[in-house]
């Protein structure tokens, strides 16, 4: 039951709809402050979207797809979070 | 304006892409095409987002003619031959009114399709001569479609049927069985280009008979109308596409006058879908004279679309499209009047006016309604009951295809006349359901009159040549579909299956026929009331 959008996204590929955790469109002086919270998102979404927006301000979370292409090998060390933490966490 | 004024690079779908937008812009009544063979390629062709019912594959496509928005225009193929390469919808037509597109024929060049003669056989296993050129390549001891594995295009072989290669049937003891899969044992091995043994297979074919191969991908109709108003379709054949030969989706009025799918080279096999299915149509639907031949399901399909209530609250349902060929067809608009289901006996027990629709994505939308949802219990299903067609199906003949002659779900008036039917399944079904497909359509009025059945279910694909399938659960005093009429036809060498096997119909009349055939099976009407039955 999460938002939606039709997307291209450069260097993804992968076009076409895409259902989206936090999405944020056309939308002004907007802060989204976690206050040190993770998102786990379960399935392929994209966790957020800032689409045609101006001083929009995201902060202390982090991401954490539950379900990803890839898994890490024995031997190696793990990586906890899968991709964006932008400020203060 | 003619076609040839337009034709200013070498790019055929490119000089239509501009036509199109030309005539648009300038108000031009009509686009006639010389006759010719003209081919189109996908690298600059028109581009849209759509969600096309009963296929899938949702998103971004290519589209040869894309009619959007445009009102009073007429395609005149002029007798011509498309050809289109690659993976593209032939022909959209979206928010458009009345709109003819007439005297043309459309062929996909690969289709995820081929067929081909069985040339050696084993247990379990088989060598097929394809027949053609389609490109394909085998990865993983799988069959795909395709240039090579991981481009855009290819598909696997997932499922086959077989066919006697001297005469148009199907052999009559299979039905569509599973090739290659992801995780099953079927496997495929290049002998030599063309030649190629399957091994590990379900049933054991017959040496000299033909195979057809195809992909359960379903990328495009040939022609796709959406969301428009008074659509004529003339003089049309469709010999291959990747999907349906014309797909309906919340349209009013459509007539299809002479349309034919068939199959043209060596091979059996046209369309690897429906030829004709409309969904959430309303208006009149009217085909006529048409030929349905070779494809790979039913001549018509028609139906509404049942949506899972998964949340609720005092002034609004939350409903979902459950089955993935659904998704994002929004059939719902403010104004709309819907009924709350069982989602067992499919019987309605509470209706609502939906005062505001508010999508949530392609699966879930919120439907604001105008009283309290107290007594509606979750997980039964809504049926939007505002908009259906009427349906008049004559002087068509239906035949050498696989499954079904037409499937028939809507509340409006149906009539089913003058037409040929030899079916390898039964003729005419009716099989709504709130499990799986989730199609929706109680019928109100039907007439199946002057109809010719001939040699109908003579596979494993059904057992009456009109069947009313039950709903999973019936309700003492209700019936699900009311007044059925079938009148005056006639059935000749119906002989492995019963004339009719219907259920849960309020009004079930059987009368002067003409009955040739020596029936294995015997006609049940069950759970019907006020039956008017003679043979």
């Amino acid at each position: 039951m999460t938002s939606q959008g039709v997307l291209c996204t450069s260097n993804h590929g992968s076009n076409g709809y895409k259902k989206i955790g936090f999405y944020i469109k056309e939308m002004q002086s907007f802060t989204i402050d976690g206050h040190g919270s993770e998102f786990l998102f379960d399935g392929t979404l994209n966790p957020f979207v800032v689409d045609e927006s101006e001083n929009i301000t995201l902060e202390n979370f982090a991401v954490n797809m539950t379900k990803t292409f890839y898994r890490d090998m024995p031997g190696r060390p793990l990586h906890k979070y899968g991709c964006l933490n932008l400020r203060g966490f | 304006m003619k076609f040839k004024e337009f034709c200013k690079s070498e790019n055929t779908a490119f000089n239509i892409r501009n036509a199109l937008l030309y005539c648009k812009k300038h108000s031009i009544k009509s686009l006639e095409f010389d006759k010719g063979t003209y081919t189109l390629n996908p690298e600059m062709a028109m581009e849209g987002v759509y969600c096309t019912s009963n296929h899938g594959e949702i998103g971004f496509k290519r589209i040869g003619f894309l009619l959007k928005d445009m009102k009073d225009f007429t395609i005149d193929g002029g007798g011509s031959e498309f050809l289109f390469e690659g993976v593209m919808n032939p022909i959209v037509v979206d928010g458009c009114e009345n709109i003819t597109i007439k005297n043309l024929s459309i062929k996909t060049l690969h289709p995820y399709s081929a067929s081909g003669v069985v040339s050696e056989v084993g247990s379990g296993s088989f060598v097929l001569d394809l027949y053609g050129n389609h490109p394909y390549f085998i990865a993983g001891s799988k069959f795909y479609f395709g240039y090579s594995r991981g481009d855009d295009y290819s598909s696997m072989a997932n499922s086959f049927s077989e066919r006697y290669t001297d005469k148009e049937r199907l052999r009559e003891d299979t039905r569509n069985v599973a090739l290659c899969h992801k995780y099953n044992p079927v496997t495929a091995k290049e002998i030599e280009h063309n030649k190629i043994l399957f091994e590990h297979v379900d049933v054991n074919v017959k040496l000299g008979n033909t195979i057809i191969i195809w992909s359960e991908r379903r990328y495009a109709p040939a022609i796709f109308l959406k969301d428009s108003k008074n659509t004529f379709i003339e003089n049309y054949t469709v010999y291959t596409a990747i999907g349906m030969g014309v797909l309906g989706q919340k349209c009013e009025n459509i007539t299809i006058d002479n349309m034919t799918n068939t199959y043209k080279e060596k091979g059996f096999l046209s369309l690897n879908a429906d030829s004709t299915h409309f969904v959430h149509c309303s208006g009149l639907i009217h085909i006529k004279n048409s030929h349905f031949k070779a494809q790979m399901d039913d001549s018509l399909n028609i139906h509404g679309i049942y949506t899972k209530i998964i949340g609720k609250g005092e002034d609004h349902l939350i409903v979902k499209y459950m089955h993935d060929q659904q998704l994002g067809t929004d059939i719902y608009d403010e104004g709309t009047q819907i009924e709350v289901s069982n989602n067992k006996s499919l019987i309605d027990y509470e209706k609502f006016n939906v005062t505001g629709v508010e999508k949530i994505n392609n699966e879930c939308t919120i439907l604001y309604v105008d009283k309290s949802t107290d007594k509606v219990t979750l997980g039964d299903v809504v049926e939007d009951v505002r908009l259906f067609p009427d349906v008049i199906f004559e002087n068509n003949d239906s035949s050498y295809s696989v499954g079904r002659g037409m499937l028939l779900a809507s509340r409006g008036k149906i009539i089913v006349r003058n037409n040929y039917f030899s079916n390898s399944g039964s003729a005419i079904k009716l099989e709504s359901n709130g499990s799986y497909w989730y199609e929706s359509g109680a019928t109100r009025d039907i007439l199946i009159e002057g109809n010719t059945f001939d040699e109908c279910c003579y596979t494993i694909w059904g057992d009456a040549v009109v069947h009313v399938a039950p709903r999973e659960a019936a309700q003492e005093g209700k019936y699900y579909h009311s007044n059925m009429r079938i009148i005056g036809n006639k059935f000749i060498n119906c002989n492995k299956c019963s004339l009719f096997d219907v259920h849960d119909i309020d009004g079930f009349t059987f009368k002067d026929n003409i009955i040739q055939s020596d029936c294995e099976k015997e006609s049940i009407a069950e759970h019907c009331i006020n039956t008017h039955i003679e043979f």
